[in-house]
């Protein structure tokens, strides 16, 4: 990936074989299924996938199509694509243990995630753009959060940073926005709905 | 984990931690991943002198995913500094490279636990029998729950630390 990428990029791009696909990137609860179904919702009146304090919540991605998007005066379809979250690891004791999961269900769950991993990462390369999800209450120099972005400034893939969860009082974007101050970032409650306007304009403004 | 029989004669129970050059790396070449993977699902903490790039830790989540089974192995943990991807050079965002990587951990994830991490610090710790003792972390988070006999998990026996560590004999000849 790298220049030549980005011409080709480009060039498909400017023919408009098919709209702007954009993914929807992070770890685990972050919050990526709730920004998506806010996303859906505003623009399409249905949701896309169940939301759970349970990690891996999402095993599978989903795909919303024709979402069309209106903001700072203009109005872009864009298929959205829920991505499962991507971990380095996946212990199905942490879901016995901290959400009392049967331990069957539980093997089941890991199993399915690890599998939504590979997906995820396979997305990476059908999407035109991502928004990647962090949650503004923690560390966002985890592995996952780094390795992304290394990957997605490889491909030339235009990336809006969401610093979610602004509900919460530990909520500090400022803290996003200094560890990767390359990329767009925009403070967001994807719950509360706070922020979605300013998401919407730099979606316009980033992913035309 | 490897159990070594010291000089003293004493056995001794620890964490192999492995310091990997750059050479060594470049050697393995398309092998890279296989190696570091296989070396993790032993036990063993990988300090890499020189980081996985981007890509590479991207291929490393992927394998590791196919070769997660549950009963022995739960993944990786990574910390590491990726380069500073804040600063890029003028031909790094022309040719869409992120600065060179880093020195990096890789540990298995039952072993090897990241506490803080910045730009320019990590703190990992290496989870053992005493620390677990201590109280902050449970005992049984140091025992993967793998089935010594390969003959399937009832999800209920997590075998002894002590029982799970290989031998490697480092007699004294004297």
């Amino acid at each position: 990936m790298g220049f030549f990428d980005s011409i080709l990029r480009g060039i498909s791009r400017l023919f408009k074989k098919r709209q702007a696909s954009i993914g929807i990137y992070g770890p685990p609860n972050a919050g990526k299924t709730t920004l998506a179904n806010r996303i859906s919702r505003d623009w399409t009146g249905r949701s896309m996938g169940k939301t759970s304090e349970v990690p891996h919540e999402t095993r599978k991605a989903k795909e919303r199509k024709e979402v069309v998007i209106k903001a700072a005066g203009n109005k872009i379809s864009f298929d959205i694509i829920d991505t499962p979250g991507i971990a380095t690891k996946i212990d199905f004791h942490n879901f016995v243990e901290e959400f009392k999961m049967d331990e069957e269900k539980a093997k089941t769950r890991a199993k399915e995630a690890t599998e939504g991993v590979i997906e995820a990462i396979k997305w990476l390369d059908k999407v035109d753009g991502v928004l990647l999800v962090m949650d503004s209450a923690e560390d966002p120099f985890n592995q996952v959060n780094v390795t992304l972005l290394g990957n997605l400034e490889a491909r030339n893939l235009p990336t809006i940073i969401v610093a979610n969860k602004m509900d919460i009082d530990d909520a500090s974007p400022a803290t996003i926005r200094d560890a990767f101050p390359q990329h767009p970032t925009i403070p967001i409650s994807a719950l509360a709905g706070y922020g979605m306007d300013n998401l919407y304009k730099a979606m316009m403004k980033y992913f035309r | 984990m490897k159990k070594r029989v010291l000089k003293n004669g004493s056995d001794r129970v620890g964490i192999s931690i492995d310091l990997i050059s750059t050479e060594r790396l470049e050697e393995l070449g398309s092998g890279k991943i296989r190696f570091i993977i296989d070396q993790v699902k032993d036990g063993k903490v990988l300090v890499l002198e020189k980081g996985l790039t981007s890509s590479e830790e991207l291929e490393l989540i992927r394998v590791t995913m196919t070769e997660i089974d549950h009963d022995s192995f739960i993944g990786v943990e990574t910390p590491g500094f990726t380069g500073n991807i804040s600063k890029r050079t003028f031909l790094q965002k022309l040719f869409g490279r992120t600065a060179p990587p880093r020195m990096m951990v890789v540990g298995p994830a039952h072993l090897l636990k990241t506490i803080k991490k910045d730009g320019r610090t990590i703190e990992a710790i290496i989870l053992t029998r005493d620390s677990a003792l201590e109280g902050d972390i449970r005992e049984e988070d140091l025992t993967p729950p793998r089935d010594q006999e390969g003959e399937g998990f009832d999800g209920d026996e997590r075998f002894d630390l002590d029982e799970e560590i290989d031998v490697v004999e480092e007699q004294d000849e004297e």
